[in-house]
């Protein structure tokens, strides 16, 4: 039966576990492909459409240029010479030149458009009456013009042509090339477009001109590239015009009828529908589908059909291929697991199963001794082993317990009663002993022989007969008590005479009818002794009371003395007597008696017999009334059922003395912490102000109690508490012993809500195992006060330089200017000594300006995008001023750049020019020049300054950019100057994010380098100048890693009006995000480098980006939208690709409208006060733009969009009324409200959202219009 | 185009005040009413008729931009060209200027000789 079981559970084991893991496996690794191939193929499909969707483009980027040059065929001179000169009979009367010569013109000109375009087959020039007057082919690869002239009267594209107005296209059907009415071999399918011509001011159609365009050519990339795919290409109807497979071309034509209705009726009638369609079609096992081509661009019931069809092994190649290999890894996967499994299971659970069966087996067969091995088997198995050991061993020793326990019980009597200490001894009813066990023998001396059969008188001395005999007697009548009596104390008598006391018990037993007693004797001689002992002890102790310094005393439950020791009395001045008996609260003050009750009280009401309170300090009151500090230890005793208190009790006037000086130096330290000028809190490890001492209190307004136990962050405004949170977990995690020394600058709140700047010292401290910290605090508003002041100190003196420099500087030039009179010619150089010192003084007080702005980093810069090219060209011809009288010409070359677009401040660009111009000037011989050149290189513009001046002393070179820094100190009166020029312009070009640098050579002349960076568009093209970069346009950021998508994305865009730059990455995002200013994000949610969904989350992290409109455009759109549900990333839409163009730019078009994004008021107003204070009241919440005048408002409606006008009526050229038409014409539907001084008509608020007066609206009222009309254009 | 004839000048500063008066009276052939204050300048306004304002900025008891704003609520001077003369010239100084309503800003210490000019090509300017 074991045997079968053996095989069962192997065998029943590993066939589950098998099937089980496989089956497991397989469902695993199926699901995992499917799903990934559902998201696969979805990429796969969108990537199919994104290229059909390019090459559509392409053909009608090439179609449009195409019909850009038939037009500007049709204009060329020759076209309507040879119509003027046909009809005058030869010769052209307006311009001259005969017929022949136009028509060599025009086919000259036929001929060049030919040569650059090899797509197109023939130009034609036909008359009105289907003549053709000038013919150009190519069919044959080689442009050639043609003599051989047909008629093309009856075709129908020059009937049909001619009917057109001026500037009209007719696009032919595609056929194959006729010649003289045969289809021409090989066949070339042909397309044709075609426009009238017309003379000037004449309604006479003169005839046309056609481009036949190679369809081949025209479809060339369609075809090429398929790598198993099929493309094909067909006109309205299904016929084909163009296949991969060549046999199929032209069924209609050639007759042999193919058709996409014959390949794929389904695709056909859904092109019925759909301007566009990808599909992947699981009957036919393949991804197919089509992009319409409306060739013709006014006709969208004329088109083509770029059909694609992919085989399903070809499309999904790399997914297929990917099933392969997840099907093998599982296999692989599967029996490794199994065998494992199998193993594992065998080891661990199936064997040791089977060997505790046969185990079992031979315990049931009565083998007891047999046992499991434990150390053989784990976990589980270890425990089942152990216990079956534990049974088995139990069963074996209940087996020799029971054979034990009848030998036992036989032998247990005698043993017992012979091994007693105690004497044993039987009587009988009438006293005669019956049995007498060997413990009687030793005690009495007799032997058993001696006393059975005797009266147990005989182990009783004489005095005791009678008593004993009363005591049988009693024990007798009252024999319904079975009483086995704790013995009394007796006197034994043994055999040699002796006597000794004994404790005797008796009991009776009843054998049958008879009653037995039995006497239980023991001798008690031993214990007495003891006795005495004790009484020695209590002597002893009483000795050491009565000799210890402590005085004790005892007490009763009610309080009463009962014993005091001669201490006590020395203490007290009581003696024990005297003491004895009185209440103890005669040794207490009348202030301790309450307590003394309670304590009393709650000792007594407790159970506990032993309760110690030590160590405690009261007060003693002496016999003389005086009163003393004591310790005092109480215990309490029960004796009997009684409470009694033993209190020892000690004098420690002396330990007190110590114990105030330290309380002595605690006052001091309290006084001065009470007296610094430091505020000074202590807070407990979580924060709560422990104290809080008055010079804190005068700093932050609080009193003491109404800040202790509270957080300390009351004491600070809430934007600091989490940098304080910080501080203190910092504290509290390192070295609570560390002391930190001078701690952080913060900001203080006081209790009326009024803010200060703080320094804060935090140290920390360890009490028992507690962490506190002590922080010193210090007003120092007024130390910022004086710091504030010496910062702009130089910015005053500056300042206050000023002033009389300007009286000065001005009295000197009218005085040499002559405005008083002539002075004489000494005075005069004199004035003028001063007068060029004084301006000297000018430049050194602006560069000390500049040289401490830049210190203190507020050096101010306002950049804009501009070309640099214009800005040197301003700075050297306003600096040419400067180098006129030292006779040195400034000379400009920008070589080939026209634009170069760079983001500077103007101003301070313009200031670095002039001062690197005014050097070299300074520094050039007389009669010389200086050429200024801008080169651009490796994304860098270069400024390169030149003179030929003498050079730069070598020794000078590397101070050369130092704060006063000059070559000779004797060039300071001959060049002028302050010396800081160079420092400040290297500190302003740096600040650019440029360098600077120089070359001299000593006699050659010294060139100074300024490079600053290139502004690029992030699509790395220069940006076109004007109106372009200060476009209102909307700018958006383009996040997609597929470059084709990306540029169909932006094509997309831009159709509809806006700029955009692409962003390829993650790290390629986040930087361009932080960079621009996006008006919207479009994002893929799998770039490389980081998820869409990460990169969505750090947008929304960060305060700069929170509101930034993100519109999801993904393959994975729907998935991730399901992922973030319940999570508000703020997305304005998930569009699945391929991309619905519509929905895209309505999302876009709603993200514009985004309400997080700050409406743009536009205030027409031309009281400055009262826009500013308007500005100052509307700014937090939108954003005010100020127009001051009509023409002003007219043109910033004109160039932005605005959610809002706020409009004054009188304004300084002309009414606000004037503006009320644009407004409100459908192109700008604006909200306005009127604000204005006077009362307006009841024809003007009609036409205005609301109307305010200025001298009755308050703040508030004028607020809530606004956000009323804005929130209702919104909605 | 008008020509430039009345100036109604405002300065505390008694020196520069006569510099700047010789440099636009008798170099500049200008008329001109000077005030110590800007409370002066807007008291002589009317009686004056200035074609144009050139104010310091810092001024006691009122200075040059809040005696602009004064200026500006009476009707005949809402568009009167104002100039700003000042030793403050940072660039966002001067922006903030002109957001107060200047037409320009000369900065001090100006060039006497050349002061004149520089006020006529700013009049120039904003006529048209």
């Amino acid at each position: 039966m074991f045997s079968k079981l053996k095989l069962g559970v192997r065998g029943k084991t590993t066939l589950g576990l098998g099937l089980l893991i496989f089956t497991s496996l397989f469902i695993a690794s199926e699901y995992s492909y499917w799903t990934s191939r559902v998201h696969a193929e979805k990429n796969i499909i969108a990537l199919k459409q994104t290229a059909l969707q390019l090459l559509s483009h392409e053909i009608s980027t090439i179609l449009n240029s195409e019909r850009e040059n038939l037009l500007s065929l049709r204009d060329v001179p020759a076209v309507s010479a040879i119509i003027r000169s046909r009809n005058a009979g030869g010769i052209d009367p307006v311009r001259g030149g005969s017929l022949d010569q136009w028509k060599q013109r025009l086919e000259a000109t036929f001929l060049s458009f030919t040569h650059n375009n090899t797509s197109y087959a023939q130009l034609k020039y036909i008359d009105a009456k289907g003549h053709e007057l000038v013919r150009v082919d190519s069919l044959t690869g080689q442009a050639t013009v043609v003599d051989d002239f047909q008629n093309q009267e009856d075709n129908l594209y020059v009937s049909e042509t001619l009917k057109l107005a001026a500037g009209k296209i007719y696009h032919s059907d595609v056929n194959l090339n006729r010649e003289d009415g045969m289809i021409r071999q090989p066949y070339t399918p042909i397309f044709r477009i075609a426009t009238p011509v017309y003379l000037q001011d004449d309604d006479n159609v003169e005839g046309l001109i056609v481009i036949n365009i190679f369809i081949d050519q025209l479809f060339k990339n369609v075809f090429t590239d398929l790598s198993g795919a099929k493309r094909f290409i067909s006109d309205e109807h299904g016929d084909y015009i163009k296949h991969s497979d060549a046999a199929k071309i032209f069924g209609k034509a050639l007759g042999s009828g193919h058709n996409l209705s014959q390949d794929d009726p389904e695709l056909l009638a859904l092109s019925k529908k759909e301007d566009s369609l990808i599909r992947y079609d699981s009957e036919k096992h393949e991804v197919d589908g089509f992009q319409k081509i409306f060739f013709s661009p006014r006709d969208h019931s004329r088109y083509w059909l770029l059909g694609l069809s992919i085989p399903e092994n070809i499309a999904f190649a790399p997914i297929i291929a990917e099933r392969g290999g997840s099907l093998l890894a599982g296999i692989i996967m599967g029996l490794f697991a199994l065998m494992v499994t199998l193993w594992m299971t065998t080891r661990n659970i199936v064997a040791p199963v089977v060997r505790l069966a046969e185990i079992a087996k031979k315990m049931q067969q009565g083998d007891r001794m047999v046992r499991a091995d434990v150390s053989s088997v784990t976990d589980e198995f270890r425990i089942l082993y152990q216990t079956f050991n534990d049974l088995a061993a139990d069963q074996q020793l209940i087996k020799a317990d029971l054979e034990a326990e009848i030998i036992l019980k036989t032998k247990r009597h005698s043993l017992i009663v012979d091994s007693l200490i105690d004497s044993l001894i039987t009587i009988n009813k009438i006293g005669m002993v019956e049995s007498f066990n060997p413990a009687s023998e030793r005690i009495f001396g007799y032997s058993a022989d001696d006393v059975i059969g005797q009266n147990i008188n005989l182990l009783i001395p004489g005095s005791y007969h009678s008593e004993d005999d009363n005591y049988l007697l009693k024990r007798l009548f009252i024999d319904d008590k079975k009483i086995i009596g704790i013995g009394r104390e007796m006197v034994g008598k043994r055999k040699d005479g002796s006597t000794f006391p004994m404790e005797l018990a008796v009991s009776e037993l009843n054998v049958g009818d008879e009653r037995h007693f039995t006497g239980i004797v023991r001798d008690i001689s031993a214990r007495q002794t003891d006795e005495q002992n004790v009484l020695d002890e209590k002597a002893r102790l009483l000795a050491v009371i009565d000799n210890v310094v402590d005085g004790i005393i005892t007490i009763n439950e009610n309080g009463f003395i009962e014993t005091f020791n001669p201490a006590a009395a020395r203490i007290f001045g009581y003696r024990p007597d005297e003491a004895i008996g009185q209440r103890v609260k005669r040794l207490m003050p009348v202030s301790c008696h309450d307590a003394y009750d309670d304590y009393l009280l709650n000792h007594v009401s407790n159970d506990e017999d032993k309760v110690r309170v030590l160590g405690l300090e009261s007060v003693g009151v002496r016999k003389d009334s005086s009163t003393f500090a004591m310790e005092m230890a109480v215990s309490t005793l029960l004796i009997g059922e009684q409470h009694h208190f033993a209190a020892i009790v000690r004098d420690i006037t002396e330990r007190q003395t110590d114990e105030q000086n330290v309380l002595d130096e605690k006052a001091r330290l309290l006084a001065v912490i009470n007296n610094v000028v430091d505020g000074i809190i202590t807070l407990n490890e979580q924060g709560f102000i422990e104290t809080f001492n008055p010079a804190a209190a005068r700093i932050f307004g609080y009193r003491p109690d109404e800040v202790i136990a509270h957080s300390v962050k009351v004491l600070m405004p809430g934007p600091y508490h989490a940098e304080y949170d910080d501080y203190l977990s910092n504290h509290v995690s390192i070295d609570a012993k560390k002391v930190k020394g001078v701690g952080l600058e913060i900001v203080g709140l006081r209790k009326d809500g009024s803010t200060f700047p703080m320094e804060m010292a935090l140290s920390t401290l360890l009490i028992g195992d507690q962490s506190h910290f002590a922080g010193i605090v210090r007003d120092i508003s007024e130390r910022k006060r004086v710091e504030q002041m010496q910062k702009e100190f130089i910015s005053t003196v500056s300042h206050e330089l000023r002033t009389p420099l300007t009286s000065i500087r001005g009295s000197l030039g009218l005085l040499l200017g002559g405005v008083v009179g002539e002075i004489p010619e000494k005075a005069q150089a004199l004035v003028s000594i001063a007068n060029s010192n004084s301006e000297r003084l000018i430049d050194l007080i602006n560069d000390i300006l500049d040289i401490d702005q830049i210190a203190a980093g507020k050096m101010h810069f306002d950049y804009t995008v501009t070309n640099l090219i214009s800005v040197i060209q301003n700075a050297v011809e306003s600096n040419q001023g400067y180098a006129d009288p030292l006779n040195v010409h400034f000379v400009f070359d920008a070589g080939e750049h026209k634009n170069v677009i760079v983001r500077i401040d103007e101003k301070r660009i313009a200031q670095v020019m002039s001062n690197l111009l005014s050097n070299a000037a300074k520094y050039s011989p007389a009669h010389d020049q200086v050429e200024i050149t801008v080169r651009v290189k490796n994304r860098h513009a270069r400024i390169a300054v030149h003179d030929h001046g003498k050079g730069i002393p070598e020794e000078f070179k590397s101070r050369i950019f130092s704060k006063f820094a000059r070559a000779d100190s004797s060039d300071t009166r001959k060049k002028g100057g302050t010396g800081l020029g160079l420092s400040i312009t290297k500190s302003i070009v740096e600040q650019h994010g440029g360098s600077i640098s120089f070359e001299s050579t000593t006699d050659k002349g010294t060139t100074f380098y300024v490079d600053l960076i290139l502004f690029q568009s992030a699509q790395k093209k220069e940006i076109k100048m004007g109106k372009e970069i200060h476009s209102s346009r909307p700018l958006l950021l383009v996040v997609e890693d597929d470059q084709d998508v990306s540029g169909l994305l932006g094509m997309m865009l831009e159709d509809d009006g806006y700029r955009y730059h692409q962003a390829f990455n993650y790290q390629q995002a986040i930087e361009q995000i932080q960079t621009h200013q996006y008006h919207a994000v479009t994002l893929d949610l799998m770039i490389p480098g980081g998820s869409g969904i990460s990169l969505l989350r750090k947008l929304r992290a960060d305060d700069a980006t929170r509101e930034l409109p993100v519109i999801v455009v993904s393959a994975k759109a729907h998935q991730g939208q399901l992922e973030m549900k319940g999570d508000v990333l703020n997305v304005v839409d998930w569009i699945e690709k391929p991309i619905d163009k519509n929905r895209l730019l309505s999302s876009i078009r709603k993200s514009m409208f985004h309400p997080q994004c700050k409406r743009r008021i536009l205030h027409v107003e031309d009281d400055l006060d009262i826009a500013m204070i308007v500005d100052t009241l509307l700014n937090s919440e939108y954003q005010v733009i100020l127009a001051k005048t009509l023409t002003q408002a007219k043109q910033l409606i004109n160039d932005e969009h605005f959610d809002l006008v706020l409009l004054d009526i009188g304004l300084p050229d002309g009414s606000g009324v004037d503006l009320l038409p644009i407004l409100n014409s459908p192109e700008h539907q604006t909200p306005i409200i009127v604000f204005s001084a006077r009362e307006i008509s009841q024809d003007i608020s009609a036409q205005v959202q609301g109307a305010l007066l200025k001298s009755r609206t308050g703040n508030e009222a004028l607020m809530q219009q606004i956000k009323a009309a804005i929130n209702k254009q919104v909605s | 185009m008008q020509t430039l004839e009345r100036i109604l000048y405002a300065e505390d500063e008694p020196d520069i005040r006569q510099v700047a008066s010789l440099a636009l009276e008798v170099v500049g052939g200008f008329t001109l009413k000077t005030c110590n204050t800007g409370l002066e300048a807007v008291a002589e306004v009317e009686a004056f008729a200035p074609q144009l304002l050139l104010f310091d900025v810092m001024m006691p008891d009122m200075d040059g931009p809040s005696a602009l704003a004064k200026i500006r609520e009476m009707d005949a001077y809402r568009k009167t060209p104002a100039i700003f003369m000042t030793a403050k010239v940072q660039p966002n100084e001067i922006q903030r200027y002109l957001d107060m309503g200047a037409v320009d800003v000369i900065a001090k210490p100006f060039d006497p000789m050349t002061l004149a000019t520089q006020i006529g090509d700013i009049w120039a300017r904003t006529q048209h």
